[in-house]
């Protein structure tokens, strides 16, 4: 069964060339443009990953990663962070979260792929 | 007590001297008439037994006289009687006579030859007496023999004889022994007016006492009265013989050697004086009666006088001393205490006075010690003071703030201590002198411009005596208690600020310079990437799929949004750092909302979408930027047509107020979030990440904003989630 990564960002190109490039892979993948929306589909499906942009509106990533981390059938799910802010702050998000993953934007897609199969495979 | 001691002494003394005047003055009068008085009651007394005397020897010479012409005995020598008869009847005269005339001793008749015929004693008859007095005097007239002892009888008396006559012829003589013993002397001891001591004596024509004294023994004419007054009496004799004249009372010595009041008279029937004399003591004892009188009287006098005295100046000194022990007290502090003297006159002046006086001093005292206290706090304020103004100079030093004070002529009137110690004395010296070495008020003076318009003014200034030290002077006008205008500076150290700004301005030109080199930098390969882009894009360097072409896309869309976000960063940064410039020129902000309008409609076009402007008439040019504001209001008419689907969106200005203008753009979309209007502002790319559909060249929402507010305007948003959305700005005229 194909692995469901759930991919959450604001921005509709990032969406377009994330999902194109994990299909491609042969992943299943999921789409949110908002926090809302994420945790709204979460609700439906289970996914095995999820790639969080940190900056959304409605809900922004922050609060969508503590819900996820404090829900009993969510906390499992591995997630790794998108975010655009400076590279010191990647070691404390990562810690303060408790996210499997932190990518600074632009990123380089092998680290990312790389970084996907390393949690699920 | 001396004062009490001086009027008494006072009133002693007057009375005394009084006394002491008058009392020998009333005596010498008393005296004068008392003596008087004295006198011619002895002199009464003596006229009035003189008088006794002489009636006394009158009657033995009428009666002697009378016998002589009697019967018996005018017949006694009528030779035609019988003689023996004769004699008889004679003798039995005389004897009836002499029972009734006690006091004649004898009685004899001499016949012309001076033989005694007949006698009470009858042995006499026959005595040869023609050589006595009897005789020879008593021939012609009566004759009185002066007064002496009867021998051998021891008898004392007088001889009073008288002639017979018959036919007027001498006969015979009648002669009478009168003693004089007991009617005499009955007048003479008759004490009646004499008193104790005195005593009335007679004296024969040669001084010697006749009758008895009441001192002496057997005086008769043995005792020669050789006083004075006897002499007088001798001298009187001689010098009146029988005249009467008159006697004045004398004080003498008397036969005694006693001191008398003593008098004469003559005794003419017979030439004997009469002395009555009262010792001098007894005479003048009203005298001394009266002089004692006085002397009680006149100590009464001083004694009262003295009690008198005594009660006035206890009295007054009683008010003295209440005076006085008030004072004391007084003076020991008690200024409570009222002097209690209520007498009306000068004490009770003066402790009224003095009581005023008191209670001056109390209220002087009180507010003494109230300005005492009120001294004490103001010691303690200005201790305070002093303290709290050690601590403004410790903390004006400190910090290198310094107060002056300038007047309108820009005389230095105060300059803080700390400071003093570098600009050093300000006496006379104008302020621009003082602080800046000038000889004129500074270019742009605070203290002129505060003056004028009499409100604070802060300026920056450099101080060049402190090596261009920089302060911020706070210039405050105000006017002192004799209205006049000055102001006091507070000149605030500013060097930290200063090199803050400096290096905030330092980073800021960094900033910019960096950023102008970075968007430099960055649109360097932006260029390379679009034009590779657009190449592979247009199919010039080979035929796409539809996968392709998609990406490529996304790519030309991304180029283009990356080259606007650096425009964008440049713009804003040239817009914050102050070199963009705005051209302000007067424009009609309607027209510009026409222009607007025309611009965007083209991109309504695939909506049901309609712009409508809505625009004020009354509105007149006024000074703005118009590129940058017609920027503005396509940027906000271009989000308001992302968000809406459907409706209008509704250009509209109007004239707020007389000082503003109000631009509004309002659509009826899917309007804002509550929690995304405060962000709204602060981004300056534009809203709504997932838009496709719209071109629409413009400027964040933050460069909006920028440029609504270096205009002096304000811009805002109203929403409400569902019904749309109305960006409003103001603009000021």
């Amino acid at each position: 069964m194909a692995k469901k990564i759930l991919v959450v960002d604001d921005e509709v190109d990032i969406l377009e060339v994330l999902t194109f490039r994990l299909e491609k892979l042969g992943y299943e993948v999921l789409s949110a443009i908002d926090g809302q929306k994420a945790l709204d589909l979460l609700e439906k499906e289970i996914p095995d990953l999820i790639l969080l942009d940190l900056r959304l509106p409605v809900i922004d990533g922050y609060e969508v990663c503590r819900r996820v981390k404090k829900k009993e059938k969510w906390k499992n799910i591995p997630i790794i962070m998108l975010t655009a802010s400076s590279a010191m702050k990647v070691e404390k998000t990562m810690e303060k979260y408790n996210v499997e993953g932190c990518m600074m934007k632009p990123f380089e897609h092998e680290k990312l792929i790389a970084k996907i199969k390393g949690i699920i495979g | 007590m001396k004062i009490a001691q001086k009027i008494s002494l006072s009133f002693l003394l007057t009375a005394l001297i009084l006394t002491g005047i008058t009392a020998p003055v009333l005596y010498d009068l008393f005296k004068v008439s008392l003596k008087h008085s004295i006198y011619e009651h002895l002199k009464t007394t003596i006229q009035s037994r003189q008088h006794h005397v002489e009636t006394l020897l009158r009657a033995y010479r009428h009666n002697v006289s009378v016998l002589a012409t009697t019967y018996s005995f005018t017949n006694l020598f009528n030779e035609n009687e019988d003689r023996e008869a004769r004699l008889a009847r004679a003798t039995e005269k005389i004897k009836n006579f002499m029972e009734i005339h006690a006091d004649f001793f004898s009685i004899f008749v001499l016949d012309k030859n001076g033989k005694v015929i007949i006698s009470n004693f009858p042995q006499d008859i026959g005595l040869d007496k023609s050589d006595t007095k009897y005789f020879a005097r008593g021939r012609e007239d009566t004759f009185f023999k002066d007064v002496h002892i009867f021998e051998p009888y021891s008898v004392i008396g007088i001889g009073v004889s008288t002639p017979i006559n018959v036919d007027a012829k001498f006969a015979g003589i009648v002669c009478s022994k009168i003693s004089i013993m007991e009617e005499m002397y009955k007048i003479l001891t008759n004490k009646t007016g004499l008193g104790e001591t005195g005593e009335i004596y007679l004296i024969d024509g040669e001084g010697y006492m006749i009758s008895p004294s009441r001192f002496v023994d057997e005086t008769f004419k043995k005792l020669k009265i050789n006083t004075e007054i006897s002499r007088n009496f001798l001298g009187d004799v001689k010098k009146y013989g029988k005249v009467e004249h008159l006697h004045f009372p004398k004080i003498y010595e008397d036969y005694m050697g006693k001191r008398v009041l003593g008098v004469h008279a003559h005794i003419f029937e017979t030439g004997w004086g009469i002395i009555a004399e009262i010792s001098e003591d007894e005479a003048l004892m009203p005298l001394v009666k009266m002089k004692k009188i006085l002397f009680v009287m006149s100590l009464i006098i001083v004694i009262i006088a003295g009690i008198i005295g005594h009660s006035v100046s206890k009295r007054i000194t009683e008010s003295v001393r209440k005076l006085q022990s008030g004072v004391e007290i007084i003076g020991k502090g008690n200024l409570n205490y009222k002097i209690d003297v209520t007498s009306k006159d000068e004490m009770g002046l003066l402790s009224k006075e003095f009581n005023h006086m008191t209670e001056n001093l109390k209220q002087t005292t009180t507010s003494i010690t109230s300005l005492g206290k009120e001294m004490e706090e103001r010691k303690k304020v200005e201790a305070e003071l002093k303290k709290v103004q050690r601590q403004i100079e410790y903390i004006l030093g400190a910090t290198k703030t310094g107060i002056d004070i300038i007047d309108e002529e820009y005389n230095v009137v105060y300059i803080d201590p700390e400071w003093r110690k570098i600009y050093g004395n300000p006496a006379g010296i104008k302020c621009y002198e003082y602080f800046m070495g000038l000889n004129e008020p500074c270019r742009g003076c605070g203290v002129t411009e505060a003056i004028k318009t009499k409100k604070p003014v802060v300026k920056e200034e450099r101080l060049i005596k402190e090596g261009n030290r920089p302060v911020q002077v706070t210039t405050i006008p105000f006017r002192d208690e004799n209205g006049k205008w000055m102001v006091a500076e507070i000149n605030v150290d500013i060097t930290e600020r200063k090199k803050a700004e400096e290096a905030m301005k330092k980073a800021a030109r960094i900033k910019t310079d960096f950023v102008s080199m970075v968007s430099h930098e960055l649109r360097t390969p932006l260029t390379s990437i679009r034009e590779g882009v657009n190449i592979v894009a247009d199919e010039t360097a080979g035929k796409l799929t539809d996968m392709q072409k998609n990406f490529i896309n996304l790519i030309q869309r991304n180029v283009e949004r990356l080259a606007r976000l650096i425009n964008d960063v440049l713009s804003f940064q040239k817009l914050k750092s102050g070199k963009m410039d705005f051209k302000m020129e007067e424009s009609d902000i309607n027209l510009i909302a026409e222009e607007v309008k025309k611009t965007m409609e083209p991109f309504v076009k695939s909506k049901e979408l309609k712009i409508i402007t809505k625009t004020d008439n009354k509105l007149h040019n006024f000074k703005f930027d118009k590129d940058k504001i017609t920027q503005v209001m396509i940027n906000v008419v271009g989000n308001a047509i992302k968000f809406t689907d459907k409706g209008e969106i509704t250009i509209s200005t109007s004239l707020e107020d007389e000082k503003t203008v109000k631009v509004s753009v309002k659509d009826t979309g899917i309007g804002i979030k509550k929690t995304d209007i405060p962000r709204l502002f602060q981004r300056f790319e534009q809203l709504g990440g997932n838009e496709r559909k719209t071109g629409g060249v413009g400027l964040g929402l933050a460069i909006c904003k920028n440029i609504v507010e270096e205009h002096g305007g304000r811009i805002w948003v109203e929403s409400k989630i569902g019904k749309g959305a109305e960006f409003i700005f103001v603009l000021p005229i």
